[in-house]
Order: C-alpha cells, then structure tokens, then sequence
C-alpha cells in the first residue's frame, strides 16, 4: 500500500444532539479530513470543541448526524476490531488482572483468533514488557497507580493490534516524566522506525500541544461552538523523533504557531 | 487492627476495654433471660417455656440426632430450591437487564407475581405437587426467584457503558459481551440477590413445611418445619419449639456467612 492511500475518510461530518425545548446543539459541523494510511494524525482544539465526537464517529460508537465517513472507502456502520480505541477513563475490567485486561481482545475478540495459545501468550507478556509494566501482571487496576491504569489501557489497545489507533487524550492524567517516557513508546510501537508503509494509522486527541507537535504527522486544529476543523498543519520535524526533536529551535517555533492559532478561542473558552 | 487506632503501648488496655464492653453488651440479655427463668419459675403453668429447660431440650434433641436430621433434610430442600431458582433467574434478569426489549416483556409479569407470597402459593403446589418433597422445592423455588430476578437486572443494567463500548471496539459477539463485561460487572449485585434469594428461601421452607405438616396430618414429610408441627399441634412442647426456632436463625446465619465468604472468593478484585 503506498504512503498516501487515504485510510479514513470523513466527508462533511456532522453531528447534533436534541435538546428538549431548545434548537439542536451542534458538536461537530461540516468536518471533513481525510487521514493517510500509516499516518500519525493529531487533533488539537479548546474543550468542548467536538474532538471527541469525531474520534467516535471514527470508531463507530457514534453516528453522524451529517455527512459520511469511511474507512478503506467502506461506510463505518459501528463499532469493530479494525479500529482500537483507548478510552479517556481507560475502561479497563476491574474484574480482569493486568494479563487479563491486555489480553482480552486476543482472547474474546476475533484479534487473537488465528494465534495458538502459546503465540497470544507470548504476544501478551511482551506487551506487557513495552510498557513497562513486567512484574505487575497479576495485579487488578484497582491496584494500580493512575498511570499504571493508562499504560494497562495501552497496552491492551496495542496487543489487539489493530490497523487504526484511535486515542482520546490517552496521556492527559499523567506525570510529565511519565508522560515524556509514553510518548517514545508510543512513537515506537507505531513505527516511526519502520518505512512509513509498515506503519499503522493513528488518530490522537490531545490538548496539549508539545505532545501534537512532538507525535504528529499533521496536526487538525479544531474551534469550537460548532466544533469545526480550523486548518491542518504539516509537521516537518524529521524522524525518529527523539528528546533532541523537543529541544530544537523548529520543535519551539511550531508549538507557538499552533498555540497562536487556537489561543484566542482557548482564552475564550477558559473565561466563559 | 483495631489496635492501630489507639495509643502505642496501651494494646492491653484496648484488650480490657475490649472486654468490659463486651459484658456490657452482654448484661442486658442475661438479666432478661435471669428474669424469664425466675417469673417463669414462678408461675404455676407447667408448659411455660424456661431457658433452663430450653437449654435441656436442645440437648436432648442434638443428642438424639433428630434436630440435626430435620436440618439437613430442610436444608437440602432449600438447595435444590435455590438452585432452580438461580439457574432460571440469573439469565433472565441478565437478559432483562441487557436487553430493553426483553425488560419490557417480562417485567410486568415479574412485578405482578412478586407480590404474591410464597405461601400463598402453597395451596397450588401440595394441589399438584402433593405434600412431598417436590412441593416444599417449588415453594423455595418461587420464594428465592423474585429478589434474584430484580437484583441481577439491576447488576446487568449498571453495568459501566464505557466497558460496553470497550467490548465492542475489540469485536466481541453480543454474547461473548454478556459472558465476559455483563456477568462480573453485575456481579457484586448477584451475590446480594443471591443473599436475599438464600434467606427467603430458608424461611419459605419453613413456612412451607409447617403448612404441609397441618396438610399431611403429622405424618409429612419431615424438616425442621414440619418437626415444629408436630410439637405444635400433637405433643405440645414448647421449649421444643423455641429450640427449633433459635435453629433456624442461627442456620440462617451461618447460611448467610458461608455465601459472602463464598462471594468473596469468586470476586478476589473487590477485595478491601
């Protein structure tokens, strides 16, 4: 497949909510992007600006009020295991170990179907093993730090390895430290290693900007009240992307463009 | 444990504590119990019950093995009841709770019934069940049947719609997500159905076997029920009863003890 198959397709997505005595409210209006095959695609934007419904739609948990979306030029009809999302409450099964949440997928989805036992085992533990979660197999999330929960939350997402990543804000309660030390991992497991035609598609919500500028590929930045799609920013830093990559004077130059761009709304939205 | 919330090096003095507030607690029922044995004694009525001869009688009735017997064999009835109820109950509240459309069915004939006591259904069964066995079952069977049903629709309705969705974005079929998100989720709510369901079913039976006692004449079908029947309406021994009926709540008791020590170990992730 070449680098610039389009993999996801929203054309002219909108989406409203009825609300009882009052004009529909407007989540998202007129969104359109289309997102390459193997492309790590940031969306950045205020709160309340509709990130969330358009990672939604994508996964199929929400439908659009307006518009179509695809993927491989299939309309998206819900929910399936072609698109991974991780969930900003995590969603993990208190009930299940940390093996057993990361594993779920392979072992009750069709993810792990054609794998012997043995291979979904292996394939479990050295998930477990990227992010850095050895030694804590056995224990339950209520067990677990914060963090711990999201790298759980990861690494169930990355063994089911499905051909779209969708992440909502999947690094926002934690620690700068361990937010950095993600970050590198995440970029790992996608592939920034490989050709960019072994790599898989991500879609990856987030208001902090570094995070957009240091992962990204493109960055969509979003308004808000209707959540609109305001303009898309290629981001030229070279890859692997590495702690050198937040230090260089570019890294610093494209934070500030963005946050230029969408500053005024974000001021707006905080005072409001 | 209680220990680390009082003063170092005063553990003794907790100890003391510990046991003058315990006799306390205890001095109220002993004076009450001194005070039956001596008005007790003191009326001239033979039959008056006396915690003297109580205490006589339950040891007579251990001895002999009778009081044990009609235990185990009420006991075994209020098994099988509860059992038959469980495996009906269970999966239509799972059903209820999961699906609208099935609620909306079968929830007015679960409500309309709910009312109606087991004993009050008593007639029905010794009409087609005959006063054996198979009758005192039913009844436990019905009794048990409504708290379960109500408790696991509300434990499969609660479950956490963001596990919901995780399932689906994984591929799971509708009833791999019942097996694996909807039962351990509803699970804690379960078990306190299956508590209620247990007690209901130990006092149905009761209920049940002395009514079949009145039916069958003394000659019935045994139980701790129909052997307070008997000394009821045919040798008229009260301390025999009160024996029998201190039986039933402590049975209850130790009933209710063994299950939650039971759910606990099928649930080791809401452990403290």
């Amino acid at each position: 497949m070449s680098a610039d198959t389009i993999k996801l397709r929203l054309a002219g997505v909108g989406k409203r909510f009825a609300v009882a005595g009052k004009p529909d409210a407007v989540a998202v209006d007129d969104f359109s992007l289309d997102i390459r095959q193997g492309e790590f695609l940031v969306v950045v934007g205020p709160s309340g600006c509709g990130k969330t419904t358009v990672l939604n739609v994508l996964a199929g948990l929400d439908t659009a009020t307006a518009g179509t979306v695809t993927i491989d030029e299939r309309p998206i009809a819900g929910p399936g295991p072609d698109r991974g999302v991780m969930f900003q409450d995590y969603a993990l099964f208190p009930w299940q170990t940390v093996r057993g949440n990361v594993g779920f997928g392979l072992k009750y989805g069709p993810a792990g179907a054609s794998l012997s036992t043995a291979a979904r085992n292996e394939r479990i533990a050295h998930t477990i093993d990227l992010v850095g979660l050895k030694g804590s197999e056995d224990k339950y999330p209520h067990q677990l730090s914060g963090g711990m929960r999201q790298r759980v939350a990861l690494a169930r997402l990355i063994a089911n390895e499905p051909d779209v990543l969708l992440m909502d804000e999947p690094l926002a309660a934690l620690d700068a430290q361990t937010r950095t030390i993600l970050q590198d991992e995440l970029l790992r497991v996608w592939g920034q290693d490989r050709p960019a035609s072994e790599r898989r598609t991500v879609v990856f919500i987030t208001h902090a900007i570094d995070e957009a500028v240091f992962l990204a590929d493109r960055i969509a930045v979003m308004t808000a009240h209707p959540g609109r799609l305001k303009t898309i920013v290629d981001n030229p830093l070279p890859r692997p992307r590495t702690d050198a990559t937040r230090a260089l004077p570019e890294f610093q130059a494209l934070v500030q463009r963005i946050w230029s761009l969408i500053r005024d709304e974000a001021y707006r939205a905080t005072v409001a | 444990m209680s220990a680390a919330t009082t003063l170092p090096g005063s553990a003794q003095g907790a100890g003391a504590l510990r046991g003058r507030r315990a006799l306390l607690g205890a001095a109220l029922p002993v004076a009450l119990l001194l005070l039956w044995q001596v008005l007790g004694t003191l009326s001239a009525d033979p039959r008056m019950p006396l915690p003297s001869k109580i205490v006589a009688a339950a040891v007579t009735m251990i001895a002999d093995g009778e009081l044990p017997m009609a235990i185990v064999q009420s006991l075994g009835r209020v098994f099988a009841g509860f059992v038959v109820a469980a495996l009906l109950a269970i999966p239509l509240g799972l059903a209820m709770g999961y699906s609208r459309a099935v609620e909306r069915n079968v929830d007015p004939l679960v409500e309309t019934f709910r009312p109606i006591a087991a004993i009050a259904v008593l007639p029905l069964a010794i009409l087609w069940l005959g006063t054996g066995t198979s009758a005192a079952i039913a009844i436990v069977a019905y009794a048990a049947f409504f708290p379960l049903v109500v408790n696991t629709v509300a434990g499969a309705r609660n479950v956490p719609p963001t596990l919901l969705r995780a399932a689906a974005t994984m591929g799971l079929r509708k009833f791999t997500t019942v097996r694996t998100v909807v039962v351990p989720a509803a699970l804690p709510q379960i078990g306190v159905g299956l508590r209620i369901a247990m007690g209901v079913g130990w006092t149905a039976i009761v209920a049940a076997e002395l009514a079949v006692g009145a039916k069958a004449g003394g000659g019935g079908s045994g139980g701790i029920g129909q052997m307070m029947f008997v000394f009821y309406a045919y040798s008229i021994e009260l301390n025999r009863i009160i024996v029998c009926m201190l039986a039933v709540g402590l049975v209850a008791l130790l009933l209710d003890r063994i299950l939650r020590w039971a759910l606990a170990r099928l649930m080791p992730w809401s452990a403290r």
